[in-house]
């Protein structure tokens, strides 16, 4: 079982750290959510039977104890609509640094209510929609709402720029 | 060319930072740490249980009357029950970490409102066992006096039932703060 976890935190580890990301605004919780997360799966291992596939294993998981770790935290103040995320980039004309992208848009989805919050982080990992809908329990009507409304958001929340 | 869309933009960008082999495998160090704390943590809980089992048995043998003796029994299963439901909890809230949404909320709930009430619990087994254990104490200080012998039978007993009392308020505090705050999730859903 030890092998088997491991080999799943080198193919998904990734993933599972981004997805802590779009919870956790500092380093400090990042790390504490994202290792309640594999412990959890350690936990889980062995009874995953392959009714669905690994990666959904996985992210319903994170999904999971993100909301578990959402609820035992303060309460953060989203921010209002209209205000542009600061833009850590250091100038137009210098290199485009995808660390600070990354945290741009992190930030942003982070300010999402929580039911567009997962659907995006789940799209941004590149599942689809079938794949999102099996994955949160919802119809794949639903999805495609809240990536619709979550695409908006993010657009004004990142001043409709290009990432 | 033309560029690709939003979402495919916002995924590539997202997607673009890995963690290194080094990263990697610090995560997988520290999960087998945090294994390893849980193993321990279970060990102490189960070593508590039977000290706080062995002082009531010690005590039980200094019984006056029948009264005593079944108010000894009680709170010896109080303690057992009271271990044997915390270690139920903790496994029940492993089971479902991969089941759908909602199913994986109501879960929670239905946890965080099993944890209040084995605060209740587990402070009527407190003040339960207070009241087997002070008449021993009263009669063991006429004997011994207060000293370091009185140490594994009262002081040590007297500050693990404190402690236990404390952290079931904890227990109690967060089980409520979080029946609140899946209720605050679930509206915003």
């Amino acid at each position: 079982m030890g092998r088997a976890f491991e080999d799943l935190v080198r193919a998904h580890g990734a993933a599972l750290s981004r997805l802590a990301w779009g919870y956790a605004d500092n380093r400090a919780d990042h790390d504490d959510l994202l290792q309640d997360i594999l412990v959890a799966i350690w936990r889980a291992l062995p009874r995953f039977r392959g009714e669905a596939s690994e990666r959904t294993f996985l992210f319903r998981i994170a999904r999971n104890r993100a909301v578990t770790f959402l609820s035992r935290r303060r309460v953060h103040e989203p921010l209002e609509p209209d205000a542009p995320i600061p833009d850590p980039r250091p100038g137009p004309d210098e290199v485009l640094d995808h660390a600070a992208e990354q945290a741009r848009l992190a930030a942003a989805v982070r300010t999402l209510p929580p039911s567009l919050r997962e659907t995006v982080l789940l799209r941004l990992e590149g599942c689809a929609i079938d794949e999102i809908a099996a994955l949160l329990d919802v119809s794949e009507n639903n999805v495609s709402v809240r990536l619709a409304r979550a695409r908006d958001r993010l657009q004004q929340l990142l001043g409709d720029r290009e990432p | 060319m033309s560029r690709p869309g939003g979402w495919e933009r916002w995924s590539a960008s997202w997607r673009a930072g890995a963690p290194t082999p080094a990263e990697l495998a610090g995560m997988l160090e520290r999960t087998a740490r945090a294994r390893r704390a849980i193993l321990l943590l279970r060990l102490v809980s189960l070593g508590l249980a039977v000290f706080a089992l062995g002082v009531i048995g010690a005590a039980l043998r200094h019984a006056g009357n029948a009264f005593e003796a079944g108010l000894g029994l009680v709170v010896a299963i109080g303690i057992a029950a009271a271990w044997l439901v915390d270690a139920r909890h903790q496994q029940h809230a492993h089971l479902g970490v991969a089941a759908p949404p909602r199913e994986y909320l109501e879960i929670r709930r239905t946890l965080a409102r099993r944890r209040v009430a084995f605060a209740h619990l587990g402070w009527i087994v407190a003040a339960l066992d207070l009241a087997f254990l002070v008449p021993w104490w009263l009669g063991g200080l006429r004997v011994h006096g207060l000293g370091l012998t009185q140490l594994p039978t009262l002081w040590l007993p007297l500050a693990v039932i404190l402690a236990f009392a404390i952290w079931l308020g904890r227990v109690r505090t967060r089980a409520r703060a979080e029946l609140e705050a899946l209720a605050r999730l679930a509206s915003e859903a």
